[in-house]
């Protein structure tokens, strides 16, 4: 439904973004991850019809964004981190004003208020001014404004940022709403709640699309770069030929009990093997090997710390290896 | 279309607010002082003299109320962000500057009507065409638009109020003494500079009630020229 295909966008002589590609489906949820800086906005805004790309294209049903942007503009509901709220008006009259400047009649905006006020939960607030909503409410007007004109992409940027538990929890199941029928694009720095809400994930970092799949995608991608390992040797012992292997890339020794050393051991590639097999030929009497378990935070970190970037940039000069975008692409 | 949403959507924010109110009350007490101490208490005048001063004092306020009341159209959308509600419509530069222009032009109006009384006061006890008195106004709303223009393309270009006010001021008032710069250089400079001023020139044929097609062509050409390149402005941010 949406193509997005070698997205670059410059501000001046500065990349914000740089050959993003990316797809999104009707039905689908779709999570940005990025740090600062890395670019998601400025993506999400390009795709909301804002910004113009300095090269790239995004496609809605085969038609080029950027070429059509006023008739898509119409099937488009864009929730920037602020949302954009006058704030003397009503939410009923905002939301009627908002449905007409996207084309709709008002006949057809009266008819669907009491829908998008009750699944964003806007009742008893419809003859509020909106200045006077608490921040939880005004993110929900910001929701109802952006899927008044009944859109088929909503986009929403950290729409729960700011917000309550209770609110983000409540937030989750409005989203999850919205992504029954129309694909759903968000970008947040909350990644529990990305994990949660999100049916795939684009990591973005320093305007480059580093990684994108299903968390389980990435864990598994990520999961045989780290193994631990606990050995019945000295710390000394371990930490020496740790820091002197070729394919550790970074360990951390986390002690030793019993005359046991354990070790989180980060490597350039999935070469478990290999390194357990260097263990026992060095000697080591290895007493235990296994996977950790990696969450979202994890597995953004490790797409986006420099460490990550400088371990990729390595498998990227290397020709019989698949870089992590493409590989988790396949 | 579209623009009238915008138009209605500002003008009721006026409305609904104390600024525009603000506005048109202190401009009509200063206007009303002035046509006093300049047209009535200056020993007795023949009616249509006095029509005309009023028409003068009333031209500056007009001036000023388009000025004032345009200062926010468009920097206020972009200091409080709500310009993306009409960025990620589709609705075009074009209708988003000229329902601004409209907006303040309701104003503009309802500042002009609230004047009405007192041209009013003259027809009935002078001796003066209500001809005159529709020309004057006429002339009003043409330099009311002209600053109102000047003042939303100077509002295009900032992100605060006070920003626009003090360009669209500068704009203003460079227009407007421009014609002194006619006395102080010869032809074609002169006459170039004469034609190009906002007041001198153009406006005393309203006061006197001549209908000129020339000076509405002016009036129409600046507001013109000032909406385009507020449009330019919001065009070239979409690309920046």
């Amino acid at each position: 439904m949406i193509q997005v295909s070698n997205l670059t966008r410059y501000y001046g002589a500065l990349p914000a973004l740089r050959d993003v590609s990316f797809e999104v489906n009707r039905g689908e949820i779709i999570g940005l991850l990025g740090l600062n800086g890395a670019g998601k906005s400025t993506a999400l805004k390009i795709l909301a019809g804002v910004l113009t790309p300095s090269s790239g294209s995004v496609e809605m049903d085969g038609r080029n964004i950027t070429e059509n942007a006023d008739d898509l503009k119409a099937t488009i509901g864009f929730l920037p981190e602020e949302p954009p709220l006058y704030r003397d008006m009503t939410v009923t009259s905002f939301l009627t004003h908002v449905g007409r400047l996207k084309g709709m009649p008002k006949a057809d905006v009266l008819a669907r208020l009491p829908d998008v006020i009750a699944s964003t939960g806007l009742q008893g607030r419809e003859n509020q001014i909106i200045g006077t909503l608490s921040h939880g409410y005004k993110k929900r007007v910001g929701i109802a404004m952006a899927v008044i004109h009944s859109p088929s992409l909503v986009i929403l940027d950290e729409p729960i940022s700011g917000l309550d538990p209770m609110q983000i929890k409540e937030m989750r199941s409005v989203i999850r709403r919205l992504g029954k029928d129309r694909a759903v694009l968000i970008s947040s720095h909350i990644l529990s709640e990305m994990s949660k809400t999100c049916d795939r994930l684009v990591v973005l970092h320093q305007g480059k699309m580093v990684a994108q799949g299903t968390q389980e995608e990435l864990t598994k991608h990520l999961s045989g770069a780290r193994v631990s390992i606990t050995v019945r040797n000295s710390v000394d012992q371990l930490t020496k030929w740790l820091d002197a292997h070729p394919i550790v890339m970074g360990h951390t020794t986390t002690g030793s009990v019993d005359g046991l050393t354990s070790a989180v051991v980060d490597m350039n590639g999935d070469k478990r093997e290999a390194l357990v097999a260097d263990l026992i030929t060095a000697s080591f009497k290895v007493r235990l090997v296994e996977e950790p378990e990696y969450d979202l935070e994890e597995v953004f970190l490790r797409f986006t710390s420099s460490r990550t970037s400088s371990v990729l940039d390595e498998q990227d000069e290397h020709t019989d290896e698949v870089a992590p975008t493409e590989e988790i692409n396949q | 279309m579209r623009s009238f949403l915008v138009a209605w959507r500002d003008f009721s924010s006026y409305l609904h607010g104390f600024y525009g109110y603000m506005i048109i009350a202190a401009l009509l007490l200063i206007q009303g002082v002035l046509y006093q101490a300049i047209a009535l208490g200056n020993g007795a005048r023949y009616s249509a003299e006095v029509l005309n001063l009023f028409f003068v004092t009333a031209t500056w306020a007009t001036g000023f109320a388009g000025w004032l009341l345009s200062m926010r159209s468009v920097a206020e959308e972009r200091q409080t962000r709500t310009e993306m509600v009409l960025q990620t419509s589709p609705i075009s530069p074009v209708e988003i500057i000229f329902g601004k222009y409209l907006a303040v032009m309701g104003m503009v109006g309802l500042f002009v009507l609230c004047t009405i009384h007192m041209p009013s006061m003259i027809l009935i006890h002078g001796k003066v065409s209500i001809g005159q008195v529709v020309v004057g106004y006429i002339g009003l709303l043409c330099y009311g638009s002209a600053s109102a223009g000047i003042g939303i393309f100077a509002s295009s270009l900032v992100r605060t109020q006070v920003a626009s006010v003090v360009l669209s001021g500068g704009m203003i008032a460079l227009l407007a003494l421009v014609f002194w710069l006619a006395s102080l250089t010869a032809p074609p400079f002169s006459t170039v500079f004469e034609h190009v001023a906002l007041f001198n020139k153009h406006m005393p044929p309203f006061h006197e009630g001549l209908l000129s097609f020339e000076h509405c062509v002016y009036f129409v050409s600046v507001t013109w020229l000032f909406l385009t390149l507020a449009t330019q402005v919001l065009h070239w941010r979409r690309t920046q």
